[in-house]
């Protein structure tokens, strides 16, 4: 892994120094609005990592990421309304849902040319928006799912935003070291192996479908966690919540913060995140202005802010 | 002794164009194979019909007894057949070290859910394949360069580095697609020692065009023309033979 290629040392330093100063965070800012755009990133990062790790790691392309964030917020939803489940028990149950739809969606989707992965899971991430949005006896269709109930950690119920922020950064931790694990095992080595020459890695022993069904499935779940917390965090989720637009921003922000970089992931997720609320002002003008830095990036540092490898490279040789 | 590797009746077609046309040969344990022939001959196609990079419409494929041409690529692997690429295709972006690793893909047992029930085990077992890569990696003369990215090795050196990821995989069969191709003379020179070493470990099967080389170095010679066998012997038999001379350096007008 990346681990082994760039010097490392400074980074086991660097990262528990950055923990320390998120931990301390909220208790200098008390600002409600400045914490709710941390865990708004929060969420966004644990999305993210699963993002890069099926198109930075593994290499195949997906753009019904929303899609999977969405299962795991409507599982996590409806059952918590419906069925009366807590917090955790909904949350297990959202990532092995989207877990299985993963798999489901990443049997047919990767036998097929990286291209046409592209407009498979597209469609998917529509078809799920769509049905949320129309099947009005099961998710109240546009409404959505309202009185979400909030989450508890051992008895201690989680309300406030401050309480929120220290949840989601341990998501993001868990997510990350789970993710740092897994890229590091067998699993993470014969995923980039697929990404960097498919053809090699199977002549290496590889079963290329099984492991990009099982890596697409892996950061699919990851999407399902981030919607579950969102679920919970909103209290309240529509369809409106996981359209084309959040795939793209997800994506965008995985390439700004660097295909292939576990840290990068996070990092893209902040810079997005802030800059959407900077321009908040000229609402009407954010989604330019966050392509004009999607294209910045590309053209003066295409492997982005913490990338090994450039996007441009990636879409020409797509998953074949 | 049965044959370590039995082909019968090999035959490709690409269109109407037989690329292979019943091909049937043996290669025994311990040898080192070449297989020459003028461009176009099938040498690279009966590699990549070895592998199942294509499958053959005719023949059979036995290795060490057992058929092995209805398995997919990453299970003939499995049985112990690896293979070099003739265009290179080493993971660039991927360290020299991870290149290796990725090739004992087929010895690590870990999975999905052992990697997080058994721990230790995954741990112990990643020890074992980063010890056994740095073995290799010594072997080929790259211990130097572990944690360089392989896209930044000079050319000789990627061509060592895809050898070891190859047997990375402890074949008992390596095949190697035109090893010394792009190498200056003293390369290539260096390149019959290694390979002499790493005959010790597998059976060997050598595409090459330098005819120095091979001839240099296999026991053995299958000479291709046009998707068949014309000619099989020892290096010095293939040299006096006639047909050979034909097809390498023209006929004799009379």
């Amino acid at each position: 892994m990346a681990a082994q290629t760039r010097p490392w040392r400074w980074q086991f330093l660097f990262y528990p120094l950055i923990l320390v100063g998120l931990l301390i965070l909220p208790l200098v800012v008390t600002n409600e609005y400045v914490l709710r755009i941390m865990i708004m990133i929060w969420i966004y990062s644990v999305a993210c990592l699963g993002y890069n790790f099926i198109m930075g790691f593994t290499g195949l392309l997906q753009f019904g990421h929303a899609a999977f964030y969405g299962i795991g917020a409507y599982t996590t939803g409806l059952l918590m309304t419906e069925l009366g489940f807590s917090f955790w028990p909904a949350l297990a149950a959202a990532a092995a849902v989207t877990f299985i739809f993963g798999i489901l969606m990443g049997l047919p989707a990767l036998r097929l040319r990286g291209d046409y992965i592209c407009l498979v899971t597209l469609a998917f991430g529509e078809i799920f928006r769509v049905t949320m949005q129309g099947w009005q006896s099961f998710t109240h269709g546009q409404m959505g799912i309202v009185g979400i109930a909030p989450p508890s950690v051992f008895g201690f119920r989680i309300v406030s935003n401050f309480h929120f922020y220290y949840l989601g950064l341990a998501f993001v931790v868990t997510s990350f070291l789970f993710l740092t694990y897994v890229a590091n095992s067998k699993i993470g080595r014969a995923a980039t192996a697929i990404r960097e020459d498919e053809l090699a890695a199977t002549c290496l022993g590889v079963n290329t479908a099984y492991y990009k069904v099982l890596c697409f499935s892996i950061g699919c779940t990851l999407a399902g966690v981030a919607g579950s917390f969102l679920a919970v965090f909103l209290s309240t989720i529509a369809p409106s919540n996981f359209t084309l637009g959040e795939t793209v921003l997800m994506c965008i922000m995985v390439i700004v913060g660097g295909l292939g970089s576990l840290p990068g992931s996070i990092l893209g997720a902040a810079c997005l995140i802030f800059a959407t609320e900077f321009f908040r002002q000229v609402y009407e003008y954010r989604l330019l202005i966050i392509g004009l830095i999607m294209v910045f990036v590309l053209l003066w540092h295409p492997q982005g802010i913490m990338g090994i490898r450039a996007w441009q490279r990636h879409e020409a040789e797509g998953g074949d | 002794m049965a044959p370590l590797l039995e082909a019968k009746g090999v035959s490709v077609y690409f269109g109407g164009v037989a690329a292979l046309a019943d091909l049937s040969m043996t290669i025994d344990k311990g040898e080192i194979l070449g297989v020459i022939g003028p461009n176009g001959s099938g040498k690279t196609t009966f590699i990549n019909v070895l592998t199942k990079m294509y499958v053959a419409n005719e023949g059979t494929i036995d290795f060490k007894g057992e058929r092995i041409d209805h398995l997919p690529p990453h299970q003939i692997t499995d049985k112990g057949i690896a293979r070099t690429f003739q265009n290179l295709r080493i993971f660039k972006n991927l360290s020299v070290l991870d290149n290796v690793i990725i090739g004992a893909h087929r010895h690590i047992r870990t999975n999905f859910f052992s990697l997080f029930l058994r721990p230790g085990h995954h741990l112990s077992e990643e020890r074992k394949a980063r010890r056994q890569a740095m073995e290799l990696l010594e072997l080929m003369g790259l211990s130097r360069k572990v944690h360089e990215l392989a896209k930044n090795l000079p050319y000789g050196e990627q061509r060592r580095l895809e050898m070891a990821r190859a047997l990375a995989t402890e074949p008992d069969l390596l095949l190697l697609d035109e090893p010394t191709a792009g190498m200056n003379p003293g390369e290539s020179m260096a390149m019959i020692d290694l390979l002499r070493t790493v005959n010790q470990r597998a059976t060997l099967l050598i595409i090459e065009h330098n005819m120095k080389m091979i001839m240099n170095l296999a026991q053995r010679l299958v000479v291709l023309n046009a998707g068949q066998i014309i000619f099989e012997g020892t290096p010095i038999q293939v040299q006096k033979n006639e047909r050979v001379q034909e097809i390498y350096l023209g006929k004799e007008e009379t």
